[in-house]
């Protein structure tokens, strides 16, 4: 039964310590999810639980709503402000079951391909290669890197002198104090 | 000349909202002989009771009407408050301005004409009131149960633990009821035998309690505290005084092959027998229709093997009367069969069951011992799915009500199926789920959260037979609501609960209501919620709609208070309303003829012949009187009268012609 143990309510339960079988759809994370809203996610979060469990519940059809879960914009729309964590009368890790569908979507290469969750993949990548890589956030980097990855070339350029006036960006990278520190954490963090 | 008062009510808004109750109150003060008139918002509140009573007193009323809501509703509150200001009771008309003004009419100033003339209607009328004093009548400390289920056991436990003796009248040939089929009971899984058997004892070894099983009440006569009850002792074809319960007889029994009631025809049971092995009385009853001797007097087999000679072929059924003074209904539901449901696999399939079949299956002292395999073919089903509100919530082709049960009994069945076979699927198809009740929401999240029953959130569409396969047409609709085709190896309807078939029948012989659906009715929704609106006689159980055990039995008991407080009084007082024969001058001495044509109307049997005699016996003539703890004040006689002899005391020909003269005005 080696398909079981891997089904995303399985990794979500290993990784959040809970279920989303505990879910009993009642709505309350979609009710305040600050995403669910009109041009943003595109099912609700509670439906992606109901998928988790439909996932457990027909073998037959697991695939399929893994698939719909995986490439759905909402994972990634989700902005991990734990309101429906936090507020989930069944005490449900949805935040956290959101990140595990972004790890797994990537694994998998299953994800939504949407211009703007390709946009919000590419900071992600930024981001995490410049915390990587100096131990800490180069704005300038990071806005240089997110831009040629998305070719918005021009958006919020306005801001930049300003930002550069109030000492909001550096032209040159810090480094954090102990980058081989910072190193060995970075490759436990790899191995699991 | 009279004086009355006026107390016209706004019920809230119920009545004010469309009535200009001040207007109202304004125009009864100018009525000839009304001394005082007044309105209020709520008249039956202390508040405006107490306005009742210090306008009797200040004003030296003589009547009372008060505008308010039916007479049926707060009638006996108001003669009540009079009676308390030294009012004689029946000085106190209600004028309803409500349920025959205020709801039925929307435009306010027509409904406000209305009741003017409504109220000058009953002012009218209680200016020829009498005063009249309430009937005493006899009591008769004895209550009758009709049904021997979980509701009247505990009802009839309950009275007789009261002290008082009770008849507890069974139709089949074993107390038990619905409650001795069932598995185990939620939310707690204990074994309703386990539970219910004790009790059964308990009923007939009671002093108190007289067991009348595999009978049936036939005719109910008389009024609360004497009530007359005929009951059919049907022939059981058996001694119960030789009968030791050896179960000789139903081993040797040749026909074996009947279909079980008590396993709802999951087991098989012979021509004479015990419903089941705990049954009490532990008499076995022959089944006439199914006997080889009662069809061609051959076989006698269960008498030749009778050791105490207790089987007898020539037994009659037997007509008891008794005299009761309470009755508790306890008559129970019956489960929607199964072929009423063509859409499920047309209603006959074998691996389809109603819920209390899967009671029985999933009982120990079930046809298979408690194991879940399928009728049709004795397999262990891997797939069961259970389907919820089937018949129920379905206006169009079963019934509009909620069943009530079927969501916790569901909830059990999946649960009792995940414990029995572990690897098996247990799918609820369900529209939702209604818990409530202590403990039943943690119970119905265990079956999903411990047990792995999966809930899907819609109802069965159709359920059909592929090559032998039954598929179930079901969606998720949380999930998109695409349509998924679930093979299922076995499954369980949600079946709803459904009055007795034959309830009408017995509620037409006892004089109670029922609704159109068949449950009966109780006399008010909230605030009467055991009472019939016949005096008397009260509900226990789920002959007033669906109900799981803890409700059953807490009715049941309220029932047994209500008989015991009943009988708590030391004799009745009942309304005053009666007929009653004309008595004059002599040498006429009332103008009643004799031609008894009341006598032959009257449905109560309350018209006697009285001989009027003169000082040394000789007869002068015969005439009707009325005897006043039969008459129920119909008024039957008072209509056919020839000779306008009779009249109705609360309702004589004077006051009702008042009340019509002063709408003509």
């Amino acid at each position: 039964m080696t398909t079981v143990s891997q089904t995303l309510a399985n990794l979500v339960h290993q990784r959040t310590g809970t279920r989303p079988l505990d879910c009993y759809q009642c709505g309350r994370c979609a009710a305040g999810c600050p995403q669910n809203v009109p041009g943003e996610m595109d099912i609700s979060p509670t439906r992606i639980m109901r998928l988790l469990q439909g996932e457990t519940a027909f073998p037959e059809k697991a695939v399929e709503y893994a698939r719909q879960a995986l490439t759905a914009e909402t994972p990634w729309l989700c902005a991990g402000c734990q309101a429906c964590t936090t507020r989930c009368p069944q005490g449900v890790d949805i935040a956290g079951a959101m990140d595990v569908l972004r790890q797994e979507g990537l694994k998998r290469r299953m994800t939504a391909t949407t211009k703007r969750v390709r946009d919000i993949q590419a900071l992600h990548r930024t981001f995490l290669n410049s915390a990587l890589r100096h131990g800490r956030i180069h704005e300038l980097f990071l806005v240089i890197g997110y831009k040629l990855r998305t070719g918005h070339l021009f958006q919020d350029a306005a801001l930049g002198p300003a930002m550069m006036a109030k000492g909001k960006l550096h032209l040159l990278p810090g480094k954090s104090a102990d980058t081989s520190r910072v190193k060995t954490a970075v490759e436990r963090l790899k191995t699991p | 000349m009279s004086r009355i008062g006026v107390f016209i009510c706004h019920c809230g808004e119920n009545i004010g909202k469309t009535v200009d109750c001040p207007r109202v109150a304004e125009s009864a003060r100018k009525l000839p002989g009304v001394v005082y008139a007044v309105d209020y918002r709520y008249t039956c509140s202390e508040p405006g009771q107490a306005q009742i009573r210090d306008a009797i007193k200040e004003h030296k009323l003589t009547g009372v009407v008060v505008g308010a809501c039916s007479p049926r509703m707060h009638e006996k509150t108001f003669r009540k408050t009079c009676a308390a200001a030294g009012l004689n009771p029946y000085l106190c008309e209600i004028a309803n301005l409500r349920e025959q003004c205020s709801w039925v009419h929307t435009d306010r100033e027509q409904a406000t004409r209305k009741a003017i003339d409504i109220v000058r209607s009953i002012v009218a009328r209680v200016q020829r009131n009498t005063p009249l004093a309430p009937i005493r009548v006899p009591l008769t400390r004895r209550a009758l149960v009709i049904g021997g289920g979980i509701a009247g056991i505990q009802a009839a436990l309950d009275i007789a633990d009261g002290g008082t003796e009770v008849i507890l009248v069974e139709r089949t040939p074993s107390l038990g009821g619905h409650m001795a089929q069932l598995s185990e009971t939620f939310p707690t899984l204990d074994c309703s035998q386990c539970i219910l058997t004790p009790r059964m004892v308990e009923a007939a070894s009671h002093p108190n309690i007289r067991l009348e099983t595999y009978s049936e009440v036939e005719k109910l006569g008389g009024y609360v505290g004497n009530f007359e009850v005929t009951i059919r002792r049907k022939a059981r074809s058996i001694d119960p005084k030789k009968c030791t319960g050896c179960g000789t007889c139903w081993q040797k029994c040749p026909v074996k092959k009947l279909p079980s009631e008590f396993d709802e025809g999951l087991g098989l049971r012979a021509a004479i027998g015990i419903p089941f092995p705990q049954a009490v009385p532990n008499k076995p009853v022959i089944d006439r229709a199914n006997c080889i001797k009662f069809k061609n007097g051959k076989c006698g087999a269960c008498q030749k093997l009778c050791q105490t000679g207790a089987v007898d072929f020539t037994q009659e059924d037997e007509i008891i009367t008794e005299k009761v003074g309470a009755i508790v209904v306890a008559t129970g539901f019956q489960v929607l069969p199964k072929d009423q449901l063509p859409a499920y696999a047309d209603g006959d399939h074998p691996d389809v069951l109603t819920g209390l079949q899967f009671e029985r299956l999933a009982s120990a002292s079930g046809p298979t011992g408690g194991e879940i395999r399928r009728p049709s073919d004795g397999k262990e089903p891997q797939t069961v799915v259970f389907v919820q509100c089937a018949g129920s919530r379905d206006r169009e082709k079963g019934r509009a009500y909620c069943s009530k049960i079927c969501c916790m009994y569901t909830a059990k069945h999946a649960m009792l199926y995940r414990h029995k076979v572990h690897g098996g699927r247990a799918i609820v198809l369900c529209m939702d789920v209604r818990t409530p009740g202590k403990g039943y929401d943690e119970f119905y999240r265990r079956a999903i959260e411990q047990d792995g029953v999966i809930y899907l959130r819609s109802r069965a569409a159709r359920i059909y037979r592929d090559n032998g396969q039954l598929v179930v047409q079901a969606a998720d609709t949380l999930n998109g609501g695409e349509r998924l085709d679930i093979k299922a190896d076995l499954v369980v309807l949600g079946s709803a609960a459904i009055p007795q078939p034959d309830v009408r029948t017995l509620a037409q012989k006892l004089g109670v209501g029922y609704d159109a659906d068949g449950w009966l009715s109780e006399a008010h929704p909230k605030l009467r919620p055991v009472e019939t609106n016949t005096a008397g006689i009260f509900l226990a159980g789920a002959c007033q709609g669906p109900k799981d055990i803890p409700d059953t039995v807490a009715q049941a008991s309220a029932a047994a208070a209500k008989t015991l407080a009943l009988f708590a009084a030391k004799e009745l007082q009942r309304d005053p309303i009666i007929a009653r024969v004309n008595r004059c001058a002599p040498p006429v001495f009332s103008t009643c003829i004799g031609c008894f044509t009341c006598a032959a109307a009257c449905p109560y049997k309350a018209i006697e012949r009285e001989e009027i005699r003169d000082r040394k016996g000789g007869l002068i003539k015969v005439v009707a009187r009325v005897n006043e703890s039969l008459c129920q004040g119909c008024g039957t006689c008072v209509s056919l009268c020839r000779s306008k002899s009779m009249d109705l005391d609360g309702f004589t020909e004077e006051e009702v012609f008042a009340a019509l003269e002063a709408l003509v005005e």
